[in-house]
C-alpha cells in the first residue's frame, strides 16, 4: 500500500480549496488526501485501512467529531499513534493549544489570514515534515 | 455619733452623714401651733402631753396627765375616736371640731392617728378662711391650670406660681432629687426682692435620710416659726414603757436643731414642704419659705396641699409615661429613618452622619465616632483620634460583648485624664472584631459646674470633731467644678444601640450578597462577552480568509486578463479584507482587557521598546527612516506585562505611522519618576491633531483621519485608555496640528511590599 504525504482534515471547502491549490501550484505533492470530518478519518484508518500519511494536518472546529477527539483517538491507537499530527486551526486560544499538546499533538499552527502567508507556510511545512522529518516505517 | 469619734478626724471625709442617725421621729419638742395628747389605748388614759396643752384646753397639766380622756372630751367625740381605731382609718374622722366652752376656744380641732398602742391627738386652732368656697375654687382652678401644661418646664412653673398664690409664702420652689438624693431647685416663684435660688444644688445631707423617709408617710411638713417657743413632751418617756413618744406622724412635731440652724442661716422664718412621690420614691418637694414673719397653715390647707402634691405626683407619672412613649415613637421614627439612610447610601459613614438624622439624634449624646474601614469618622464633640484609638484598643482587648457602656470613664481609664476630663459617658457597639470596627457614643460629664448653695466643705466643724456636726454656715453661691459622671445610659438606649448594630449587619450582609451576585454576574458577563467576541471574531475569520484567498487567486491567475481598473478593484477587495482582519484582532484584544485579574510584574520597558520598534520596522520597511530616541533610566512599571506591551505597541505604532511622512521623522520615548507616579512620554513630530477634536481620540472606532490617508481601526487608543484605567493610571495628550503629538501616560508607583503574596 502506497503511503501518502499529507492527510488534511478540514471542514471548510474554501480552506481545503486553498490547500489543494497551494500543494499543486507550489509543487509540494500530489499524494494527499482531504477528509471533511472526524468520522471520515476513523473510516479511513479503521474501516478502509487506507495508507498512512507522512503527517496529518487537523483542524479543531469540525462538525460531529471535532479535532480533539480525532487527535485523542489517533494518538491512543497502536497503529496511528506514531503519525505526526499538526493542529491547524484559526484558534489562538491558550486553552486550545494546551489541550492539543496534552493530547499528544506534535505541533500547533495558526491558519494565516492571508493567502500569501498560507503559501509560505505550506512550503515551510513540507520542507520540514516531508524533507527533514523521519517517520516510522514498516521495513 | 460615737462612730464618728472613733475615726481619725484628720483623714475622714465629713459630709454630715451623722445627721442620718438623728432620731427625729422621737424628738421631744412640739411646735407651738398645736398641742399633743398621747392616749394609751389600753385604758384610754392620757399618759403624755405637750407642755402647751393648757393653751388649747384650759386645764392645768396635772388635771390632764394620767386622767381618762373622757375627762377632757365629750363622749360623742370619744366614740368617734374609738370608731377610728376600730376601722383603723381616721381619714373621714379628722378633723374633729370640738364644741367650744369655757375651756375650749371656738374653732379648736382635733387630729387623731394611731401610733402603736397609743392614740396621738393633735389639738389645733382653725385658721379663719374668708370664703372657703372661693378658696376651694381657687385651688380647683389652679389644678386645672397646672394640668393643662404640656411641657414639664411650664408645668412646674405654673405649679409654683399657683401654690404661692394660694398659700402666700414668699418663696415657693420645686426641689428635685437626683439618684443620689442630691437636690436641685428647678422651679421657683418668689417675691421680687429676694435673691433667686433657681439652679442651685444641695448635697444629699441637707435633707437627711430619715427625713426623706418620713416624707413618704407624711407628705406635708410645716415649720411654723424657727424662733418658736417650743414646748416639751411631758413626761418625755412613757411612765410604763419608758419609751419616748413617736411623733413621727404629728404635724406639730418639733424641728431638729440642725435643721433649725440650717433654716436660720438661710434667713427663713417659716417653711412648708410637700412631698412629690413617684413610684413610691421621693421625687422631690414643693419647698416653701417665708421670711418676714412666722407662718402656719391650717389643717385644712395642709390637707389641700397634700392633695395637690398627690395630684401632681400622679400627673408627673402620667407625664413621664407620655414622655417615654413619645421618646419611643421618636426613637422608632429616627431608627426607621436611619435604616433607610443606611440602605440608600453606599457609604456607612454618610448614611449615619451626613443625612437628615444622625446617630446623635438616634441616641442622645454629645458626640459619636465610627471606626470603620481603617478610618475614624466623628460627629459632634468627641475625643481626639488618638484617644479614640486607645479606647478601641481597650475594648478590643477587654470586652467580648457586643455592647459596652459606662457613665464614668474615669473609673476605667484612670490614666487618660485628658480624655476623662471632658468625656464621662461611653456607649459602644462592636460591628466587627477583626478588623476592629465600632460605633461609639460619648457624653460629657453631667455637672461640669455645680452651683452649690453654700460650700459643702465648710459644713464641717473642724475645731472639735467630737462635737455634733453643724450645718453649713454660709450660703453664698459657690462654684464647684465637678468631674462627675455623665447621664447614665438607659436600657432603651442600649437596646437602640444593639438594634442599630443588627441593622448595620443586616445591611452589610445584604450589600455583600448583592456585591457577590454583581461580581458573579459581572464575571459571567465578561466571560460571555469574551467568548462572544471570541466566537464572533473566530467565525468572521473564516469567510475573511476565503475572500482574501480567492481575491489573491484572481490576481495570480487572471492578472494578465484584467485591465488596470479590474486589477485595482481586486486589490481594493484584498486590502479591505486585511482591514477587517485587523478590526477583528483589535476587537478581540479590547474585549480581553475586561478580564478581572491583572498579573502584576515589574515590567522592564528598556527591553520592551527595542523589540516593539524592531517588529514595526520589519513589518513596514518605510519606518526604517524614522529616528528613534529612547531615553535613559527608563523606570520600571508595575503592571501587567502583556497589557503594557500592547500599550507601547499602540502608542509607538501611532507615532511611527503619523510621522513617517514628514521630512525628518522622529519618535522619542522617555520616562521618569515624578512624585509617586511613573510617567512616560511618547513624542512624535508627525501630523499632529486638531485640538477641537482631540477629545474624541479615545473613543472606540473614532478617528481624526480617513482610511485613505492612514490605515487604522480606531480602536488602538481605546485599548490604550482601557489599559491605563485598569492600572489606575492617567493618560494625557498634547498636540499641535502639523507639528506633532505627545502622549503622556502615568502609572501609580507601587511599593514592593504590595507584591508580597
Amino acid at each position: 500500500m502506497e503511503s501518502i504525504d499529507l492527510l488534511f482534515v478540514e471542514d471548510s471547502v474554501n480552506d481545503a480549496h486553498f490547500v489543494q491549490r497551494i500543494l499543486k501550484k507550489e509543487n509540494l505533492t500530489e499524494k494527499f488526501c482531504w477528509l471533511k470530518n472526524g468520522e471520515e478519518v476513523f473510516n479511513y484508518f479503521f474501516q478502509e485501512k487506507k495508507p498512512k500519511p507522512r503527517f496529518i494536518m487537523l483542524d479543531i472546529k469540525m462538525p460531529k467529531v471535532n479535532g480533539f477527539e480525532v487527535l485523542e483517538k489517533l494518538k491512543n491507537n497502536e497503529q496511528t499513534k506514531d503519525i505526526p499530527i499538526i493542529i491547524y486551526s484559526s484558534s489562538a486560544q491558550k486553552s486550545d493549544i494546551t489541550a492539543a499538546y496534552a493530547l499528544g499533538a506534535n505541533s500547533y499552527i495558526n491558519k494565516p489570514p492571508r493567502y500569501q502567508d498560507m503559501k509560505e507556510l505550506f512550503v515551510n511545512l513540507f520542507q520540514y515534515w516531508i524533507t527533514l522529518n523521519k517517520n516510522v516505517t514498516n521495513d | 455619733m460615737s462612730e464618728i469619734s472613733r475615726e481619725n478626724p484628720y483623714t475622714t471625709k465629713y459630709d454630715l452623714t451623722n445627721c442620718d442617725k438623728e432620731p427625729i421621729h422621737i424628738i421631744q419638742t412640739v411646735q407651738s401651733f398645736a398641742a399633743i395628747l398621747a392616749v394609751d389605748l389600753s385604758d384610754w388614759h392620757i399618759r403624755q402631753t405637750s407642755s402647751n396643752i393648757s393653751e388649747f384646753i384650759k386645764k392645768d397639766i396635772n388635771q390632764i396627765l394620767g386622767k381618762p380622756l373622757s375627762d377632757l372630751l365629750p363622749n360623742f367625740i370619744i366614740e368617734r375616736l374609738k370608731n377610728g381605731i376600730e376601722i383603723q382609718d381616721f381619714s373621714e374622722i379628722n378633723p374633729i371640731v370640738l364644741p367650744f366652752d369655757d375651756e375650749i376656744a371656738a374653732g379648736t380641732i382635733l387630729i387623731a392617728h394611731q401610733k402603736g398602742e397609743q392614740l396621738i391627738i393633735e389639738v389645733e386652732e382653725v385658721e379663719e378662711i374668708e370664703n372657703e368656697l372661693s378658696f376651694l375654687n381657687r385651688v380647683d382652678k389652679a389644678i386645672l391650670k397646672i394640668q393643662a401644661k404640656k411641657e414639664m418646664k411650664n408645668l412646674l412653673r405654673t405649679l409654683v406660681k399657683e401654690v404661692k398664690g394660694i398659700i402666700g409664702y414668699e418663696r415657693v420652689m420645686i426641689y428635685k432629687f437626683d439618684k443620689d438624693y442630691n437636690g436641685a431647685i428647678i422651679a421657683e416663684h418668689k417675691e421680687e426682692h429676694l435673691e433667686s435660688f433657681w439652679g442651685l444644688n444641695y448635697p444629699s445631707t441637707d435633707i437627711p435620710k430619715q427625713a426623706r423617709e418620713l416624707f413618704l408617710t407624711n407628705r406635708v411638713r410645716t415649720i411654723a416659726d424657727v424662733n418658736d417657743n417650743v414646748s416639751m413632751i411631758q413626761p418625755p418617756l412613757h411612765p410604763v414603757t419608758q419609751q419616748p413618744l413617736n411623733v413621727g406622724s404629728s404635724a406639730a412635731r418639733g424641728v431638729s436643731p440642725i435643721h433649725l440652724e440650717y433654716l436660720r442661716n438661710m434667713g427663713v422664718r417659716a417653711s412648708l414642704s410637700v412631698a412629690i412621690v413617684e413610684h413610691g420614691k421621693l421625687w422631690g418637694l414643693i419647698a416653701c419659705h417665708h421670711y418676714s414673719e412666722k407662718k402656719a397653715l391650717s389643717y385644712r390647707t395642709r390637707t389641700l396641699l397634700k392633695f395637690m402634691g398627690q395630684i401632681f405626683s400622679g400627673h408627673l407619672a402620667l407625664f413621664r409615661a407620655n414622655e417615654f412613649r413619645e421618646n419611643l415613637l421618636m426613637k422608632n421614627k429616627v431608627h426607621a429613618q436611619i435604616f433607610t439612610q443606611l440602605d440608600e447610601h453606599k457609604d456607612l459613614i454618610h448614611g449615619l452622619t451626613k443625612e437628615k438624622f444622625t446617630i446623635l439624634d438616634y441616641i442622645k449624646s454629645t458626640g459619636a465616632a465610627i471606626v470603620y474601614e481603617d478610618k475614624i469618622s466623628t460627629i459632634g464633640i468627641t475625643p481626639t483620634d488618638d484617644e479614640i484609638q486607645k479606647l478601641i484598643n481597650y475594648l478590643s482587648e477587654h470586652d467580648e460583648d457586643l455592647v459596652f457602656s459606662t457613665d464614668n470613664l474615669q473609673s476605667i481609664f484612670q490614666e487618660y485624664s485628658n480624655l476623662t476630663k471632658n468625656f464621662a459617658g461611653l456607649l459602644s457597639i462592636k460591628l466587627t472584631a477583626d478588623p476592629a470596627e465600632y460605633i461609639l457614643w460619648f457624653r460629657a460629664p453631667k455637672t461640669k459646674e455645680i452651683f452649690w448653695g453654700g460650700n459643702p466643705e465648710k459644713a464641717i466643724n473642724k475645731q472639735n470633731p467630737k462635737v455634733r456636726l453643724s450645718p453649713r454656715k454660709s450660703f453664698e453661691k459657690w462654684k464647684q467644678v465637678v468631674k462627675g459622671s455623665a447621664d447614665s445610659w438607659e436600657k432603651h438606649e442600649m437596646d437602640a444601640a444593639i438594634l442599630l448594630r443588627n441593622d448595620i449587619k443586616e445591611i452589610f450582609l445584604k450589600r455583600f450578597q448583592e456585591l457577590k451576585k454583581l461580581n458573579h454576574d459581572l464575571k459571567s458577563s465578561y466571560e460571555e462577552l469574551e467568548s462572544f467576541s471570541y466566537s464572533v471574531s473566530h467565525d468572521l475569520r473564516s469567510p475573511l480568509r476565503a475572500i482574501e484567498g480567492f481575491g489573491q487567486i484572481l490576481l495570480e491567475d487572471y492578472a494578465d486578463k484584467l485591465d488596470e481598473y479590474g486589477l485595482s478593484v481586486i486589490n481594493t477587495i484584498v486590502e479591505n479584507i486585511n482591514r477587517m482582519n485587523k478590526f477583528v484582532d483589535d476587537i478581540l484584544r479590547l474585549s480581553k482587557l475586561a478580564k478581572i485579574k491583572l498579573i502584576y510584574n515589574e515590567v522592564d520597558v528598556t527591553n520592551m521598546l527595542p523589540q516593539i520598534i524592531k517588529d514595526f520596522k520589519n513589518a513596514t520597511p518605510d519606518y526604517q527612516k524614522v529616528e528613534i530616541i529612547i531615553g535613559n533610566n527608563l523606570p520600571i512599571i508595575h503592571g501587567d506585562y502583556t497589557m503594557i506591551y500592547q500599550l507601547f505597541s499602540n502608542l509607538v505604532g501611532n507615532a511611527l505611522k503619523y510621522s513617517v511622512i514628514k521630512e525628518n521623522p522622529k519618535v522619542e520615548i522617555v520616562g521618569k519618576i515624578e512624585n509617586s507616579h511613573i510617567v512616560y512620554y511618547v513624542k512624535d513630530n508627525g501630523i499632529g491633531m486638531d485640538n477641537n477634536y482631540i477629545h474624541k481620540i479615545f473613543e472606540v472606532f473614532s478617528r481624526l483621519v480617513s482610511e485613505d490617508e492612514f490605515e487604522g481601526t480606531g480602536i488602538g487608543l481605546s485599548i490604550v485608555k482601557r489599559i491605563i484605567e485598569r492600572h489606575q493610571g492617567i493618560i494625557n495628550v498634547e498636540s499641535e496640528l502639523g507639528k506633532g503629538t505627545t502622549f503622556e501616560v502615568s502609572f501609580p508607583k507601587i511599593d514592593n511590599e504590595q507584591f508580597a503574596p
